[in-house]
């Protein structure tokens, strides 16, 4: 009995000393969510008294406390109900987002189609080219995109974030990794059965590959939604910004204010990056495994062998 | 995909559209509308208004036969009467028989000064008889003077002539002769005494007789009686006339026009004065208006501007202010006078007076409303156009000003502190300072 209690006890302590990283990590991962939180229900006093030494200089530490001393509903009323510049900013940046994605549908997914489950010359090279644009930094890319969109003249619109954004090689080379995991047999046998091209494409390729589809949206939405350097480099009209450059703009005076944005701006991709996170998990692991070819997919799996 | 955060999302989604609105609402509503006007060129109008009373500009009385006995008095100070009017009237027994007497005293005049004239009359025939008389007794004293001497001068020369026919006969005296000549000497010497006596007596009685003439001649003492008389009786009948007037109207005393009894000189019971038996005052020569007003409105009034005049809602023009002076308590009185419908002024009635004097044309004014004052120092909002998020928005900016003139309306503004395009605020739904956001509105 003494011994099966050491036991125990042992087997506790291993256990927190076990998750007790883990544990501490994340406290420290969701301090700036608790800071949001705390912040956009104090006061601008309150507010004025922890943040000092960084809103006016004065000497000392920022303070902060878990709850707040004086909550008020005061920001988030400011911001949900005398802020229309928040929302035009907001639908700003899901008007782009929206864009971005389903642009990305129209093409990029029937391309990630293509690439996966065709096999012509030259596919091993526009794939390799997809390749080499994702890893290419927007610094790269920024000046010729900026001049293309120039000479289209369609710089300062929306359309000038929505079209390069569109036109993203990330979720194509997500896309890929999902529809070059369909048995080539459920193709093949769709044919035999009379199905054409699109059909396979739409009743069998989009159902098997939605796991990679969603993903790849869901990524593209977490990424869209707080972009900067796009509209900072293509839009100067500030009726145009997204949200994610307005938040900056903030001034320190409206602290609480902004602290109540921020929370908003956080709950949208929070929400649904909770909603699709089964999704995001497997498209994270298949942007990150081997690609090594699974055993039965179709020739393009075969072809991407020279990234590895 | 996890259902419940997504429903989730997706109603975070539509709440955000829900508060897109609200806050546009919000937003609209919030925001501070504001009316705005360019600057102008305009000359200041200064607009001085005040209440006035009506005062009497001419006064007048309202005679009657003196001695009447009034019986009642039907008006009293200050009340507006119009022409006809009674004012008083007095009792006609009374009235009737003073007529009579005075008929009585004017044919006892008339009779007096018939007497008085017969007998001038018949004084002065006897007065022209007795000069002729004396004019008749004077010529014979001259004839009988002229008679008388001129028979002593005949007389003399014969005593004279027989003097030297005495002489020239004789030719040397002797004792006879000289006794002889020495007697008609004598008579010669005598003769000369006749004629003398004679000249002498003529001369008496002529005098006597240009004296009695001159006694006949002489004026006799005036009697003017008669005329006396005449006179006496005329303004006996002019009374009579007076009173029967009076008598043919019943005993009523009428205002001879519209007007204010500013004064009653007669009571019930008594005789009524030889002087007025009422005053009054009316605006038949021309509206008398006087009113007080302040110091600083006095600055804009000078002698002879222009005046309107209101009464019961309707405006006069054509009154002029004629008069400026100090009243009490600091204020200035000011006196407007004309002759516009003069019979809506009664005495003691209520008006109100406006002046108007319009300043040099100052190139930037703007409406009075604009104008806001911080410690002395006047400042306008206007309005600026700044391009945010959600578009063009509106914000105030203070600019400070100089007043050069005011009035309740407009203020002149020292050229150069505002522009011709800028767009100042001249009315906001609620309180607002610099940096606000509004929403300008067409006036």
């Amino acid at each position: 009995m003494r011994k099966n209690k050491k036991n125990t006890a042992g087997s506790r302590l291993l256990l927190i000393l076990r998750y007790a990283p883990a544990v501490t990590a994340a406290c420290l991962a969701a301090g700036p969510v608790v800071f949001l939180i705390t912040g956009s229900l104090m006061g601008r006093g309150e507010l004025g008294e922890h943040l000092a030494p960084v809103l006016f200089g004065t000497e000392g530490f920022v303070t902060w406390r878990l709850l707040p001393m004086y909550p008020t509903l005061q920001n988030i009323v400011e911001l949900l109900c005398d802020s229309p510049e928040f929302f035009h900013m907001f639908w700003n940046t899901m008007k782009l987002t929206a864009g971005i994605l389903l642009g990305q549908l129209l093409c990029g997914m029937p391309a990630a189609w293509g690439l996966a489950r065709y096999s012509f010359r030259g596919c091993r090279l526009v794939y390799g080219l997809y390749i080499l644009l994702m890893l290419m930094p927007f610094q790269v890319l920024m000046l010729p995109e900026y001049q293309v969109l120039e000479k289209l003249s369609i710089n300062n619109t929306l359309w000038a974030v929505i079209l390069p954004g569109a036109f993203s090689t990330f979720p194509v080379f997500l896309m890929y990794r999902f529809f070059a995991e369909v048995p080539e047999e459920v193709l093949e046998a769709a044919r035999i059965d009379g199905a054409g091209e699109g059909r396979v494409f739409l009743y069998i390729g989009l159902p098997l590959g939605r796991t990679g589809i969603v993903s790849a949206l869901l990524l593209q939405f977490l990424e869209c939604f707080g972009m900067i350097e796009q509209p900072l480099a293509f839009l100067k009209d500030k009726r145009l910004f997204p949200l994610a450059l307005y938040l900056p703009e903030i001034g320190a005076e409206r602290a609480g204010f902004a602290f109540a944005a921020s929370l908003v701006a956080l709950a949208v991709p929070l929400l649904l990056f909770f909603a699709g996170s089964e999704y995001l998990e497997q498209g994270i692991a298949a942007s990150g495994v081997s690609q090594t070819p699974v055993k039965g997919i179709g020739k393009g799996a075969e072809d991407e062998s020279f990234l590895l | 995909m996890n259902r419940f955060y997504f429903k989730s999302f997706a109603a975070l989604l539509a709440a955000l559209l829900f508060f897109t609105f609200v806050s546009r609402a919000a937003d609209s509503f919030l925001v501070t509308r504001v009316t705005a006007e360019n600057p102008s060129a305009k000359k200041i109008e200064h607009i001085v208004t005040a209440e006035g009373l009506v005062e009497k500009n001419t006064e007048f009385p309202v005679l009657t036969e003196a001695g009447c006995i009034v019986r009642t008095v039907y008006v009293q100070e200050g009340e507006r009467v119009e022409e006809g009017q009674i004012l008083a009237d007095v009792l006609l027994d009374e009235l009737e028989e003073q007529i009579q007497a005075l008929r009585g005293e004017i044919a006892v005049l008339k009779l007096q000064t018939d007497a008085a004239e017969t007998n001038a009359r018949l004084s002065k025939e006897a007065r022209e008889r007795q000069l002729a008389r004396a004019e008749e007794d004077y010529a014979r004293a001259v004839q009988e003077k002229e008679r008388t001497v001129q028979e002593a001068k005949e007389a003399l020369a014969a005593a004279e002539r027989a003097i030297g026919a005495f002489s020239a006969d004789s030719g040397t005296a002797e004792e006879g002769q000289e006794e002889a000549i020495d007697v008609l000497w004598q008579a010669y010497f005598e003769k000369q005494k006749a004629l003398a006596a004679a000249e002498r007596e003529g001369e008496t009685n002529i005098e006597a007789a240009r004296r009695a003439r001159e006694e006949a001649g002489a004026q006799v003492q005036a009697d003017n009686s008669a005329e006396i008389n005449r006179i006496s009786a005329a303004q006996k009948e002019k009374e009579l006339a007076g009173y029967e007037a009076l008598l043919a109207a019943d005993g009523k005393i009428t205002a001879p026009r519209s007007g204010t009894v500013t004064s009653v000189c007669v009571q019930t019971g008594q005789r009524t004065p030889d002087t007025a038996a009422f005053a009054m005052a009316s605006a038949d020569g021309g509206v008398r208006i006087t009113a007080d007003i302040s110091a600083a409105d006095a600055a804009y009034v000078d002698s002879k501007d222009a005046a309107v005049v209101e009464k019961n809602g309707k405006s006069y023009e054509g009154f002029t202010v004629t008069g400026i002076a100090q009243a009490a308590d600091g204020m200035v009185r000011i006196t407007v006078t004309g002759e516009e419908a003069p019979e809506v002024f009664g005495i003691g009635d209520g008006a109100r007076i406006t002046v108007k004097k319009q300043s040099k044309l100052y190139g930037t004014a703007v409406p009075r409303s604009a104008v806001h004052t911080e410690q002395g120092n006047h400042y306008v909002y206007v309005i600026e156009e700044r391009e945010t998020v959600i578009g063009t928005q509106f914000f105030t900016r203070k600019v400070q000003i100089q007043i050069l003139d005011k009035n309740s309306s407009y203020a002149a503004v020292q050229e150069g502190s505002l522009g011709a395009a800028e767009r100042v605020v001249t009315a906001a739904e609620r309180y607002i300072q610099a940096g606000d956001r509004v929403r300008p509105e067409t006036p």
